[in-house]
């Protein structure tokens, strides 16, 4: 019953064989094994042997420094007590109840000296094991004190594990609630902006419809912020997916292109897009890279001053497929070349307005990029433009004609809609 | 049955629109995403009725018979995903053009969205262009069927 009562890191019913191997080094036919609780501080009897479990009581639960267990606790060293029906003694009410004339008891611990439990060797004479079986006994403690540790261990991780894993489940639901809540007020914005725009009975003046421009531009960032937490919080919890296969890396470029060219039209930014007309392979989830791909080439365009350039390119070797996203705007300094894929992060940190991002683009490239067993980097030389380098798996076998399948990314958005609008 | 400020309500709606005109069923319970859905379908030759709760936007789909629904998920009493499998589980629903307009913007959502017999999913701000495209595709998509 009292084992029951504990939530001891392992089934106690596993040290039985521990316990009698015990008792027959020592010669001997009775034995106890208590386990210690943190929690209360003090042993419990969790396992019998020649005794029955009605009894285990008897033995109390013994606190540090108090009778033959808590002094073998405290001094860290195997206790022996040759008379325990004498008087005084804390156990000579078992002693004389279950018939043993004098105990030893072998403690194991923790790395860090902490009490993990004890054998309690009852003999029926005073006798006590001789040195041999001593140093065998102490042997086998030792052993069953390291499988104690373990199981502890392993579980005090698995509970940590089980922990970290109810919060990260927590953070989705709140942050997927704070998008729901987000997104039904954007409606409204970006609905009534639209409506307004596109009116036919009451147009709008120039400079009206470049506010409300400026509105929807402002719209389309913050729901671009809400998507980018939304991913890292995913990339955090290991809840993101990865749909591997052969892709097409110039159809991944044009798509790019596709995408960007509105934008880098406003901007006034001329686009690139270099081939060496060799149609060339990559393993890759066709999404996340077009994803890594308008990213880099989204920053590349907003960080260049017009008229400037933006060139995409592939190359490749045997292994590996180079997509090389390059500029002819101002540089990074070398020093924050690393920098910049950390969170919120922006060079020179120009104005929301004028870069648009949420600052977590170039975090999620990046762990995309791993998370496809590839990498990627930047070079720049400061007055000539930077260069982000994607390089992922190249891929010998004919590709699948299903690139065109999938439409929205993860966070369910049509996502040439949402980039290109 | 709804009556919002900037609009004259589901009959008075009904009766500014030539009869022919196709119906479009609008269910949600914020009303701005009600009433710019009701603009925008109504500049592009619809006739638009409005429901605010899952139980209001069931029982009009089964009287008012639209061709097409723009669906929101989170609402009132019965949420988008009952009200879609409901219908498709009826003889008549199989022709319905039910389109599911959220602020879910979770891949799971959209992949209970269409396990519940939506045509399509759009996440909110959607813009009215693009609902209108998505509801003129699929129309055009039944009506090819």
């Amino acid at each position: 019953m009292l084992a029951m009562r504990h939530n001891w890191p392992l089934d106690v019913a596993e040290l039985k064989p521990a316990l009698e191997l015990v008792l027959a080094i020592a010669r001997t036919d009775m034995g106890i094994l208590m386990l210690h609780d943190d929690g209360e501080g003090a042993m419990f009897p969790v396992l019998g042997y020649g005794l029955d479990e009605t009894n285990y009581q008897l033995f109390g639960s013994p606190r540090p420094g108090i009778g033959a267990f808590g002094r073998a606790m405290t001094e860290h060293r195997r206790v022996r007590i040759r008379n325990a029906w004498g008087k005084g003694e804390a156990l000579s009410d078992a002693a004389r109840t279950l018939g043993f004339r004098s105990i030893e008891v072998l403690p194991f611990f923790r790395d860090d000296g902490g009490a993990l439990g004890a054998f309690g060797v009852l003999f029926r004479s005073a006798r006590g094991s001789g040195r041999r079986a001593a140093r065998l006994t102490q042997y086998c403690t030792d052993v069953v004190g390291c499988a104690v540790k373990h199981a502890e261990e392993q579980v005090r991780a698995e509970r940590l594990r089980d922990r970290q894993a109810i919060a990260s489940e927590a953070k989705m639901q709140f942050l997927a609630k704070l998008s729901h809540e987000l997104r039904t007020p954007l409606q409204s914005i970006s609905g009534y902006v639209d409506l307004l725009r596109s009116s036919e009975t009451e147009p709008l003046s120039a400079s009206q419809d470049h506010m409300l421009e400026r509105i929807s531009e402002s719209e389309r960032i913050l729901v671009r912020i809400i998507d980018d937490v939304i991913t890292i919080s995913r990339l955090e919890a290991g809840r993101v997916n990865y749909h591997i296969g052969p892709t097409n890396a110039e159809d991944a470029i044009r798509a790019t292109e596709a995408v960007i060219a509105p934008l880098a039209a406003n901007h006034d930014i001329h686009i690139e897009l270099a081939s060496n007309g060799q149609p060339l392979l990559v393993h890759a989830d066709a999404d996340k890279l077009k994803q890594i791909l308008v990213n880099l080439a989204a920053n590349a365009v907003k960080f260049t001053r017009a008229p400037g350039k933006v060139t995409l390119s592939c190359r490749a070797d045997d292994d590996s497929v180079w997509f090389d996203v390059s500029d002819t705007g101002p540089g990074i300094p070398p020093d924050r070349l690393d920098e910049i894929f950390n969170p919120y992060v922006q060079v020179g940190s120009p104005a929301i307005d004028s870069y648009g991002g949420s600052g977590l683009g170039l975090t999620i490239s990046r762990e995309f990029a791993t998370g496809m067993q590839g990498d990627l980097t930047a070079s720049s030389d400061p007055q000539q433009g930077s260069v982000f380098t994607l390089r992922l798996p190249r891929c010998i076998r004919t590709p699948l004609a299903n690139s065109h399948e999938l439409s929205q990314d993860e966070n369910g958005h049509d996502q040439t809609m949402r980039d290109a609008s | 049955m709804t009556i919002s400020p900037f609009s004259s309500g589901p009959r008075g709606s009904i009766a500014e629109r030539p009869i022919e005109a196709p119906l479009v069923l609008v269910a949600d319970d914020h009303e701005d995403s009600r009433c710019i859905a009701r603009i925008v379908l109504e500049s592009s030759g619809f006739r638009v009725v409005e429901a605010r709760t899952g139980t209001e936007a069931l029982a009009m789909a089964r009287t008012v018979k639209p061709v097409a629904m723009v669906l929101d998920i989170v609402m009132p009493e019965l949420t988008g995903w009952d009200v879609a499998r409901a219908l498709r589980a009826e003889e008549a629903g199989d022709q319905l053009v039910i389109i599911a307009v959220t602020a879910l913007a979770d891949r799971s959502d959209r992949v209970r969205s269409m396990a519940s017999g939506c045509n399509d999913m759009l996440v909110k701000p959607v813009h009215p262009r693009a609902l209108i495209k998505v509801v003129q595709r699929h129309l055009a998509r039944r009506a090819h069927a």
